[in-house]
């Protein structure tokens, strides 16, 4: 097993002058086990995120950091600076796993990952841009506060949340027995699945509305054959609405305040 | 002209072999890698008969599942290759002669050249044509013809070897590539004597 | 076209597999004319023009159901163990192929030691019942253990499965609010809120989703358990959300759905 460790100081470089602070920079990750499978893990506080699966058998990451991580003087009272705790992060590999942790949480980084097709995904962020994935097939567990997240041609499953933004995805494949989930606050949820996609989804959008061009088997006793209890019953009738499509399986949980659902036919 | 090269390197043969003894003892994982070194070659071998991605996905799942019912049937004899297409080649007689007369085939088992068809306008180059007028022609094969080819042709098997899965003589194999290329020529130089009418 | 009593010397040429005899003998047939060698290179192109035909790729979803059939098929197999017996006796069978009798020996033995082992329990309902008890437990089991699984898909898959459980016991309950309370993915916590008010009329699910209000920080999870009060028209909780609304960093959006909840209640 072969472990990779990268330790990133944007600010050394700046230092120098080696880079200007704008320009998006490289990092190639090999992998241990070239082919196969892997995961990605990557939270941030401020920045975008975006994934796209090629057909690679490396892990390309491109950033740019913003121009307040460099702002503090390089030389204050005749002392020069050469480690500063607000710059820098820092990526590991081990066994096809890559992390990249240890980004500074005042700084700006936007993220630009290419990643093998068969990639999963941990990613979260919670300002300053969306997160976006395309052409991966694998897990994905995808957050944000405020921005967007959006996958493309994606396979696999998901579960995704974020409190201000849209969430789209249009899956071209999905994992026949995993649940998937996706809930937002403000904005809307607009999911696309393959048409002979076997799913029961349950549904609620507290002051939008849901759209479906599945033919979808409306349920509205899934509940009470668990409990004779009068309010447990009033749960699923007011809350949630529940639909078979192709027949059922997994559940897939769409909820929302504020937004509308769309669960598109592929 | 580079004659005759492969597509694809022949596996090694004795581990699968290997492999599958163990799943016959109940190593399923080991069906694992199985699945990972065939399933692209009999998918490749249900489309060419089907041209249909659905039904070559349905049928290679097929193979698998067949694999694990008779695993204990597997007693190490002969190469697995063959053995496993022996399995593909059975469940597509099973599923041609359950749909050959009902409606849905009819429908959909142009899917692929009525595609093509629909693009056909378009097509410019000599090349892309020659290629069209190739595959409506192997499309008019019949059955066996058509599986003796893809054996031989794109699943590298030797004529013994296909002897083998198709339960017939060596000679018979022989005799078919031979007629079945001859065939080819002629539907071929027929499409294009049509096409330039 | 060649004559077809050529065909083993065609053929072979034609798999690139003629020894130095068939060779030789070839060459003398193209020579006097026996074959037209146009004929044979006609036939080589042809097959030269097969292998430009290429076929696509399978989908992913067709490994993702492979998969899934192999981890049914294993756990099915663990289960089963007639199976084994079965795979025994062909083993047996193999192993005494040449000693016909020897074969019938075994299995007639075989059948004896089957009936024996099957006589004491004969009766059908009792083994039903057995083996319904004994699938609730390994669910329970299995939902627990899930429910620490590093993949939010399997957590989920977990809370899922509480659902289809019918009386859940105190050990259910605990590992559900552990995770409303701990899980670090928010579409889990969410799917946990439903399970336990599906179980609300177990005291102690009931008073943990109270307590748990005032610790949640999603503002999904938070409307979620709005909701889930309200439908109990749980009067106990109004004092948590009143902690909640005392917050400054809290959502409008949900401030106003709190809100609305309290005054319901009341």
């Amino acid at each position: 097993m072969k472990t990779f460790k990268f330790l990133f100081a944007l600010l050394l470089s700046l230092l120098f002058g080696v880079v200007p602070s704008f320009a998006q920079k490289q990092i190639v990750i090999p992998l241990s086990n070239p082919g196969d499978p892997g995961q990605l893990e990557l939270g941030i506080v401020r920045g975008s995120i975006s994934v796209s699966g090629s057909d690679t058998e490396e892990v390309i990451i491109s950033y740019d950091g913003d121009r307040s991580m460099n702002e503090a003087p390089e030389n204050k009272n005749g002392l020069r600076r050469i480690s500063n705790n607000s710059v820098g992060f820092e990526v590991i590999e081990n066994d096809n796993k890559v992390e990249i942790g240890g980004a500074p949480p005042q700084s700006e980084v936007n993220f630009s990952i290419t990643v093998p097709r068969n990639f999963s995904l941990y990613l979260s962020t919670v300002n300053g841009g969306d997160v976006q994935v395309e052409n991966v097939n694998g897990e994905m567990e995808i957050s944000n506060v405020n921005g967007n997240v959006s996958l493309t041609n994606v396979g696999g499953s998901a579960t995704v949340n974020t409190v201000n933004g849209d969430i789209t995805a249009s899956f071209n494949s999905i994992n026949r027995e995993s649940p998937m989930a996706f809930s937002n606050v403000q904005g809307d949820i607009d999911i696309t699945l393959p048409s002979d996609a076997g799913v029961t989804a349950k549904m609620r959008s507290e002051w939008g509305e849901v759209y479906t061009d599945f033919n979808m088997e409306i349920d509205r006793s899934n509940r009470e054959s668990i409990e004779a209890d009068s309010d447990v019953y009033r749960v699923s009738i007011n809350n949630w609405i529940t639909g078979r499509i192709n027949g059922g399986g997994p559940e897939y949980m769409f909820k929302t305040l504020r937004g509308d659902i769309y669960l598109r036919k592929q | 002209m580079n004659r005759l090269t492969k597509n694809f390197d022949r596996l090694d043969s004795n581990s699968d072999k290997a492999l599958m003894m163990k799943v016959r003892d109940g190593d399923f994982d080991k069906l694992g890698l199985l699945f990972e070194r065939y399933n692209q070659r009999l998918f490749g071998f249900f489309y060419r008969l089907t041209h249909r991605r659905d039904i070559s996905e349905d049928l290679v799942q097929g193979v698998f599942e067949r694999i694990l019912k008779y695993r204990e049937s597997y007693n190490g004899d002969g190469a697995f290759s063959t053995w496993i297409f022996q399995i593909a080649r059975n469940l597509h007689i099973d599923y041609y002669r359950k749909n050959s007369r009902t409606k849905t085939e009819d429908n959909f088992s142009d899917w692929d050249s009525l595609e093509a068809e629909d693009s056909d306008i378009k097509l410019k180059t000599e090349d892309e044509r020659n290629r069209l007028l190739l595959k409506q022609a192997f499309d008019q094969l019949d059955e066996e013809k058509k599986q003796t080819l893809i054996l031989s042709r794109y699943q590298g098997f030797k004529y013994k070897e296909i002897a083998e899965i198709m339960d017939c003589t060596e000679s018979a194999v022989k005799v078919r590539v031979f007629r079945s290329i001859n065939e080819l020529k002629e539907i071929v130089s027929d499409l294009k004597k049509q096409e330039e009418l | 076209m060649i004559d077809e009593k050529y065909i083993d010397l065609v053929t072979a040429y034609l798999q690139n597999d003629l020894n130095t005899d068939q060779q030789k003998k070839l060459d003398e047939l193209i020579e006097s004319g026996k074959i037209d060698l146009l004929d044979l290179k006609e036939m080589e192109i042809m097959i030269g023009k097969m292998d430009s035909l290429d076929t696509p790729k399978p989908s992913s979803a067709m490994r993702d159901r492979f998969y899934t059939m192999l981890d049914e098929e294993k756990e099915a197999q663990t289960v089963s163990w007639s199976h084994k017996l079965n795979g025994w006796m062909v083993e047996q069978k193999q192993r005494f192929q040449l000693s016909y009798l020897v074969y019938i020996a075994a299995v007639f033995l075989t059948g004896l030691m089957i009936g024996d082992l099957y006589a004491p329990i004969s009766n059908q309902d009792e083994q039903i019942e057995q083996l319904m008890s004994e699938v609730s437990q390994m669910r329970e089991v299995m939902m627990i253990s899930l429910l620490d699984n590093s993949s939010p898909t399997e957590r989920l898959k977990a809370v899922n499965i509480s659902n289809e459980i019918r009386s859940v016991d105190e050990r259910v309950v605990n590992a559900l609010l552990k995770t409303l309370n701990n899980d670090s993915n928010v579409n889990v916590r969410l799917a946990a809120v439903d399970a336990l008010t599906s179980h609300a009329n177990n005291p102690a699910a009931r008073s943990g989703l109270i307590n748990s209000i005032a610790q949640q920080e999603s503002p999904i999870v938070q409307a979620a358990l709005a909701d889930a009060m309200l439908a109990l028209q749980e009067r106990q909780s109004v004092d948590e959300f009143k902690k909640l609304l005392s917050r400054d960093e809290l959502d409008s959006n949900v401030r106003n759905k709190l809100e609305n909840t309290i005054a319901e209640l009341i």
